[in-house]
């Protein structure tokens, strides 16, 4: 499902030069649910970014469903972003001006074809899955951290996406709703087949996972 | 996608209410300020009803002989004969301008007067509300009767009808017709009447030495050069034997208004007025979008590309200038009627038209430039800011 070979991600300024990730070579299988770990500053969020086509690596190669990502153009990395991935963050990043709902929907706005009233119903049934179903109308502020994180599974899940990336997703969480947001995505792992790859701090989180994948320094250590 | 612009652009516009406030006060105001400048522009210069043929149409008032006394027209009916049959005259008609006083109630009321003939109904295209203009039998014979305008039959008559009914007036005049108010600036005779009475009952009045004015029109703009060179050869034939300089008293609607100047001058301004709420908008949304980069990441994420995005922005920016202009309209509407109080009314005692200072082909013009300002004026920092990188947008983001 998703492939890099030989990746390497370099910051560099007039000054200084940073070696975010070094000679990361991962294949991701279609269905499976990985967790990466490591220190903070290992480069797992550079490698997220890199695999969610937000990022582009200074070298080596990716292959999202056996295609290679190479030289697309912004439209086009636009356009497999939202066939393809759905995003969950540790912030949850939701638009404070929208509602829950016109936030789920965000995906499908970009999408051709998608009519105003089947997007409403998509968001919807996504919040049906996440349980958010009674919020529909409520702003972002004005929802606990858990629930917000909710939406913004509900998000990530409204346009099918084979892949869901999700960077540190219970973070900001407490331990019960971490399980409870943890237990969300399991399931969709499970029913829906949905590939997902989790950067996370917990041992604990990851050690639900099927497999773990840790960094050090930018090195891909086990 | 559109409806989610909107309510985006609203929720946005709620939030930084201060900035909104600014942003379409300054629009609204600008558009206001460019309507009413470039409608008194329009009514002073323009070709509209009543004033069709403004533009072939020369204003004669008289002439001076070199070292004699400033004369005012020619007295002779002949004269007049002669410039009417120049071979690139269409039409003539001669006026008298005046005041006439009458009480109501205690109250001095002035009306701006013409006497006039027949002719007037041919160069000026007036709406008809009741009855009928006056006939040339009618001018010549000088019956008292009177055409008025809306507003003047609303002051005397309220809403019964007017035709019929006499203007306590001295010379008390019958009225046999009403037209629609017209707007008027520095126009002259019939341009700036609210009444008008054939023009041989001026005979019968105090001045029996009358003093005409004509409106001449050409049968082409083109034409205006040579009927004043014409002009000038009748009155030296006829008033100046011994071949002094004469100053001819006779010019088109842009000399009379000194055209060029007036031009450059609000040229100037409406540069002005619309380049700086212009600016001050380019630095509104750069900092209104800059405060989104949260959301700018989100939606790169989601799927939108760096267009997308532009045309997001600019939606939003166009959301706003459109609400500024079509306020912009309403407080042209609004301020419209201070205008006519205080600038086109000739003094305190006379009636004040109910006509209202709107060009709309201006206004459409306005809306349309205050768009095009608010596209301009949204591109660039849309353009900028869509352009931001994804990863750095969603860390630096304070959602």
């Amino acid at each position: 499902m998703i492939k890099l070979t030989d990746v390497e991600k370099v910051y560099r300024t007039s000054t200084i030069e940073t070696m975010a990730l070094s000679k990361v070579n991962i294949v991701i299988n279609k269905g499976e649910f990985v967790s990466i770990m490591g220190p903070s500053g290992c480069g797992k969020s550079t490698l997220l970014n890199i695999m969610g086509l937000l990022d582009e690596p200074s070298s080596g190669k990716i292959e999202i469903d056996n295609t290679l990502i190479s030289g697309y153009a912004d439209k086009r990395l636009a356009h497999m972003r939202n066939q393809k991935l759905g995003f969950i963050f540790q912030s949850y990043h939701l638009i404070n001006d929208l509602s829950v709902v016109d936030n789920v929907e965000i995906p499908l706005l970009y999408r051709k074809g998608v009519s105003g009233s089947e997007r409403r119903k998509k968001a919807l049934e996504a919040l049906e899955k996440v349980g958010l179903n009674s919020r529909t109308k409520h702003y972002p502020n004005q929802l606990s951290g858990g629930q917000r994180q909710r939406v913004a599974i509900a998000r990530a899940i409204v346009g099918n996406p084979e892949i869901i990336l999700a960077d540190e997703p219970t973070g900001n969480l407490d331990s019960v709703m971490g399980e409870e947001i943890m237990n969300i995505m399991l399931q969709l792992n499970k029913t829906e087949g949905t590939t997902i790859v989790m950067v996370t701090h917990d041992e604990n989180m990851a050690n639900k996972t099927e497999r773990v994948i840790r960094f050090f320094d930018g090195r891909q250590v086990n | 996608m559109l409806k989610n612009y909107i309510k985006i652009a609203f929720r946005v516009m709620l939030r930084q209410k201060f900035f909104t406030a600014i942003s379409i006060f300054g629009i609204s105001f600008t558009i206001m300020v460019f309507s009413i400048i470039a409608s008194i522009t329009a009514i002073t210069f323009g070709n509209d009803a009543p004033n069709i043929n403004r533009e072939r149409t020369l204003y004669y008032r008289g002439f001076t002989v070199e070292g004699d006394q400033f004369r005012f027209s020619a007295p002779e009916p002949v004269f007049y004969d002669q410039v009417e049959k120049l071979a690139n005259v269409e039409t003539m008609g001669r006026y008298i301008a005046g005041q006439l006083t009458s009480f109501k109630n205690g109250k001095k009321t002035s009306i701006d007067v013409v006497f006039t003939d027949e002719k007037v109904w041919k160069i000026y295209k007036h709406d008809l509300l009741e009855g009928r203009t006056f006939t040339a039998d009618e001018a010549r014979g000088a019956q008292s009767i009177v055409v008025i305008t809306e507003s003047v039959k609303k002051h005397y008559f309220g809403d019964e009808k007017a035709v019929g009914q006499f203007l306590e007036t001295t010379p008390r005049l019958r009225v046999i017709g009403v037209i629609k108010d017209f707007l008027h600036i520095g126009g002259v005779g019939p341009e700036a009447a609210q009444a008008f009475i054939p023009l041989n009952r001026y005979h019968f009045g105090a001045n029996k030495n009358p003093i005409y004015s004509a409106i001449i029109v050409a049968k082409q703009q083109s034409d205006l050069p040579e009927i004043k060179q014409s002009l000038s050869k009748l009155i030296n034939e006829r008033y100046n034997p011994k071949k002094r300089n004469v100053e001819l008293w006779a010019n088109d609607v842009y000399e009379r208004n000194d055209f060029g100047d007036y031009l450059a001058i609000m040229a100037v301004f409406i540069f002005f007025t619309m380049v700086i709420p212009a600016l001050n908008l380019v630095g509104i949304n750069i900092g209104r979008i800059a405060e989104r980069r949260s959301e700018i990441g989100i939606r790169k994420a989601f799927g939108a590309s760096s267009s997308v995005l532009a045309g997001q922005f600019i939606a939003e920016s166009i959301i706003i200038t459109l609400i500024g202009g079509l306020l912009g309209v309403l407080l042209t509407y609004a301020c419209s009627g201070l205008v006519i109080t205080h600038i086109v009314a000739s003094n305190d005692d006379v009636i004040a038209s109910n006509s209202v200072l709107i060009h709309w082909d201006v206004i459409m013009y306005a809306v349309l430039a205050s768009l095009f300002f608010g596209l301009l004026s949204g591109a660039v920092p849309a353009w900028r800011m869509s352009r931001l990188h994804a990863v750095k947008a969603l860390k630096n983001g304070n959602l």
